[in-house]
């Protein structure tokens, strides 16, 4: 990262200047900072969201993921950021985020449990399930930013998510269910008639989880920036026990800022 | 840049495929058994009673053997097949003393966790009884969300012949009570009008609505049902059809079928999808039907919801038609019916004697209830039903 920063660093500052002065290196974090003498400005962003809403680690009762499709989508926000000095900074935001995945995995055992209304079923079930998720809302994260040259910031802070929509769906067949535990009564769920289950209601509304991005300016008003956001809650309501174990989403978005003031 | 999101990635790829080790298998069956004999026919009435499948319920295996003397069963060796790994006590295959009231094996889990206890036994092949008067009627023991009916054949020993969908039916509305399930006893019975005395219950079919899981899987309905014969709920969802396994084996020829009936059709006739179906008016089902129970090879046969009417193994039967709609109210009048067995082929009394034939009996609330069409709320009551043998 070094060697690279320095080069990077070198050529800024070859572009930027012909006499290398220290003056000149500091004009130069003036340049890619905010607009004017102020200390503070707003940026807005856009950008893609591509990842998965996960068990980490993936619990022994998968055994192998066949199909992992992102279903990815765009985010766009504004963000105010200030400068305490000349590196260090704090930025907060609004985001709003489409995100999501698709995937198909073949599982062992795996405890679920299903309810509609009054009804209940619940068991360990042996075959393929497909799950998709798509969750859309809004991200207010509060970083720290700090920058390592004039061009190069890096932030990371924690974030909220408010959903506005969440679906948790999908199904399994090509399998059975032992009702209640392994020793239950089995039933066959087959291809042609599958079992589906829809999740969505359950979600968490408010979910917290970690910021950590980038952003390199290519122009005094132009950057481009990737950020990872790694959820430490469930995406499901406390108290939801159907799916074992905690899914978590993790997703990384690329896009491009643009300073607005 | 290039090296974070190399980074990113890298964690990306690291949950898609840490795949842990593959758990042990946590089941603990006994999938199917196999008496070791050298002559099987000595016991047996067929080759293929030594051999049986093991429905995931069942803990109680049961062999029906020829009436031969229970010292003969003092030393024999069942072969079990067991889930993957898993173990079982006493050893598989062993000798054991099945002359008492049978041999209880323990299976226990590939992880150790989980154990299933069964009993393998021996019994005679026992005529059925021919009076349905569905007065032995008992709540599902294990989980006891359902009833279910049963008899005594002459020796005063239980018959569990009798088999209903209710089983199915608890997989689709866990919170319905024992009354709220498609098959329930009744107490309102055929009595002195009828010139019957000593019947206390009778038998409600009635449609039901299997609510957002049955929708699930497209099963929107339930008919009551009550028939001779088993249910396997293993194959409910994946095959409905192949779920009602029609009849048990007879050593008499029916010649009637008779009793009494009591319907009012459901208001609205809905089909597989849960249309409404203008006009149409359901209609429930009746049925007594004798068949050959093996093939040309000396396989076993079971009728199923899609051939018990239809298959080429058929016999004899006898169907009620036209319903009346009588109304199923305590003081609606319980209609009679008495029909002959009407026989499409010689009677093979050699192929009898070796319980050659099954007989079933089923009544359903929709005649078109396994294909999962009819009309909610159609009820069927059924009393003092018999057949009766040559």
């Amino acid at each position: 990262m070094n060697k690279l920063t320095r080069y990077i660093a070198a050529f800024a500052l070859a572009l930027t200047a012909f006499s290398a002065t220290a003056n000149d290196a500091m004009d130069a974090y003036a340049k890619y900072g905010p607009r004017g003498d102020r200390s503070w400005g707003l940026k807005a962003r856009v950008g893609y969201a591509i990842g998965g809403t996960m068990p980490i680690p993936l619990p022994a009762e998968i055994r192998s993921i066949n199909r992992f499709r992102p279903n990815g989508g765009f985010s766009f926000g504004v963000d105010g950021y200030k400068q305490f000095d000349k590196r260090w900074g704090i930025m907060g935001g609004v985001h709003f985020f489409m995100e999501g995945m698709s995937t198909g995995a073949d599982v062992k055992n795996y405890h679920m449990g299903i309810s509609m209304g009054e009804d209940y079923l619940e068991g360990q079930f042996t075959g393929v399930d497909i799950t998709d998720v798509k969750m859309s809302g809004l991200t207010i994260p509060l970083t720290a930013t700090f920058r390592i040259n004039p061009r190069w910031t890096v932030n990371l802070g924690p974030y909220m998510n408010v959903l506005f929509n969440g679906d948790f769906s999908g199904s399994v067949y090509d399998g059975y269910l032992r009702v209640g535990d392994p020793t239950g009564e089995k039933i066959i769920i087959s291809r042609e008639n599958p079992a589906t289950y829809d999740f969505g209601d359950d979600m968490r509304t408010l979910q917290f989880g970690v910021q950590a991005g980038f952003e390199w300016k290519a122009t005094p008003n132009i950057g481009l920036f990737g950020q990872l956001d790694w959820g430490l809650t469930d995406v499901f309501k406390s108290g939801f026990e159907t799916v074992d174990f905690p899914m978590y989403p993790v997703y990384g978005t690329v896009g491009i800022t643009y300073s607005l003031y | 840049m290039s090296k974070k999101l190399f980074l990113f990635f890298l964690a990306c790829a690291a949950f898609t495929s840490c795949i842990q080790e593959e758990p042990l298998n946590s089941e603990c069956d006994i999938e199917a058994c196999r008496v070791v004999l050298d002559d099987p026919m000595a016991v047996f009435y067929a080759e293929a009673d030594a051999e049986c499948s093991v429905i995931s319920v069942d803990t109680m295996i049961t062999f029906y053997t020829r009436d031969v003397k229970r010292e003969l069963l003092k030393s024999v060796a069942v072969q079990l097949q067991l889930t993957e790994g898993a173990t079982v006590s006493p050893e598989n295959g062993s000798v054991q003393d099945f002359s008492g009231e049978g041999v209880r094996y323990t299976v226990t889990s590939q992880d150790g966790q989980w154990k299933r206890r069964y009993l393998v036994r021996f019994l005679p092949k026992e005529s059925l009884n021919p009076k349905f008067d569905f007065e032995s009627v008992e709540l599902e023991p294990t989980k006891q969300k359902y009833f279910q009916w049963f008899a005594f054949d002459n020796s005063g020993a239980r018959q569990d012949l009798w088999a209903t969908g209710n089983s199915g039916f608890a997989l689709s509305r866990s919170s319905a009570k024992p009354m709220e399930y498609p098959t329930v006893p009744w107490d309102d019975v055929v009595g002195e009008a009828q010139g019957v005395s000593g019947s206390t219950k009778a038998v409600k079919l009635e449609t039901c609505n299997t609510g957002s899981f049955g929708a699930m899987v497209n099963m929107r309905l339930a008919a009551g049902n009550l028939f001779l014969g088993t249910f396997d709920t293993e194959n409910a969802l994946k095959d409905a059809m192949a779920a009602t396994r029609f009849g048990v084996p007879v050593n008499r020829f029916p010649v009637r079928f008779r009793g009494y009936y009591k319907f009012k059709p459901g208001e609205k006739f809905q089909d597989r999808q849960g249309k409404a179906v203008e006009g149409k008016v359901d209609a429930p089902d009746a049925y007594a039907v004798l068949y050959r129970n093996t093939d040309k090879n000396g396989n076993r046969i079971t009728l199923q919801g899609d051939d018990v009417l239809t298959h080429a193994n058929i016999v004899a039967m006898a169907r009620v038609e036209n319903f009346l709609h009588t109304g199923v109210e305590q003081g609606d009048p319980w209609k009679y019916f008495d029909l002959k067995l009407e026989y499409k082929e010689e009677k093979d009394y050699e192929l009898l004697y070796n319980y050659g034939y099954n007989l079933t009996v089923v009544f359903s609330s929709s005649v078109k209830g396994a294909e999962f069409e009819g009309a909610i709320g159609s009820v069927l009551l059924v009393d003092e039903a018999e057949i009766v043998f040559e």
